[in-house]
């Protein structure tokens, strides 16, 4: 799930009196960041966690304690995302359009026409590793949609392929050529904002 | 076709050291990565950026709880009184 912050608020008074004004000051801003690596669009990322807390206040009665408030809400919220991917209407399954800011990186015999460079990247440096991180969400916020949605169920959330291609309605050949265009994309991204140092 | 399956094919390279990340890659496909890799330096560097880049994906993840990496988003004090609002006229006794 990602979210395993401990939770400020004591969980048994949320069962028993919910206080609305508490959840979202609580737990607004995570559902929101959890939204937002997964879809562009600010006004829907908001809708969604909107959505999730009426779910939540709906439903607060099958939260048992078993993990953290936040992780369960996160739960539902993932489930408005993906509802949300289904609703996105796909009108291809065979043939994904070329793109072209990939197509751009190689040339007519698929060779590299900007070279890669060797990143110097330190994961142990925390003060870097922000600033990655910071810099990858900016990237990512550039993936077109069908991209970002395929790279965050597959490699945030973990989720198989089986189940990527029966959200997205796509076929797992197109699933790798999503994954494999939006990894590119990201890499040159990073890359063009500097990340990685020196060449090498 | 031929293009593809060209050995100096250095996007062919990276679909296929995608594509590693998702399902094992069969043997011919192995050979012919492994071959292209040794002799391309480039494509080596591009394919570690492609596992650096899953990775630094999965640290934003983890990080939401904290904002680490996800500067700015944050619920807009306006939908915040909207949900709060929505919140409280499904609340009974209210």
């Amino acid at each position: 799930m990602g979210v395993n912050q401990p939770v400020r608020v004591d969980e048994p008074n949320i069962r028993q009196s919910p206080s609305a004004e508490l959840w979202v000051e609580e737990y607004g801003d995570i559902l929101f960041r959890y939204a937002k690596l997964r879809v562009k669009d600010r006004s829907t990322c908001e809708e969604l966690v909107q959505e999730t807390f009426l779910a939540a206040l709906k439903g607060k009665e099958n939260f048992q304690g078993q993990c953290e408030f936040s992780t369960w809400l996160v739960g539902i919220l993932k489930h408005k995302v993906l509802d949300y991917f289904r609703r996105q209407q796909r009108d291809q399954t065979d043939t994904l359009p070329e793109d072209s800011v990939v197509e751009a990186m190689f040339s007519r015999i698929g060779k590299w026409k900007t070279l890669p460079r060797r990143w110097h990247i330190d994961p142990q440096d925390s003060a870097i590793e922000s600033e990655l991180l910071s810099a990858l969400h900016r990237c990512m916020e550039a993936l077109p949609e069908s991209q970002r949605q395929a790279f965050a169920l597959m490699v945030m959330d973990g989720q198989n392929s089986e189940q990527v291609c029966k959200t997205l309605q796509i076929s797992s050949t197109n699933l790798y050529v999503l994954l494999y265009r939006a990894r590119l994309r990201l890499r040159a991204c990073l890359e063009g904002k500097g990340i990685g140092g020196a060449s090498g | 076709m031929w293009r593809k399956w060209n050995i100096y094919s250095c996007r062919h390279a990276m679909e296929l050291a995608s594509i590693g990340h998702e399902r094992r890659l069969g043997s011919g496909e192995r050979l012919w990565l492994a071959i292209h890799l040794a002799m391309c330096s480039a494509c080596r560097a591009g394919a570690r950026q492609m596992r650096a880049v899953d990775l630094l994906a999965r640290k934003l993840v983890q990080g939401i709880g904290s904002s680490a990496g996800v500067n700015g988003a944050t619920l807009s004090p306006k939908s915040r009184q909207q949900i709060a609002d929505a919140l409280s006229r499904m609340q009974p006794g209210r």
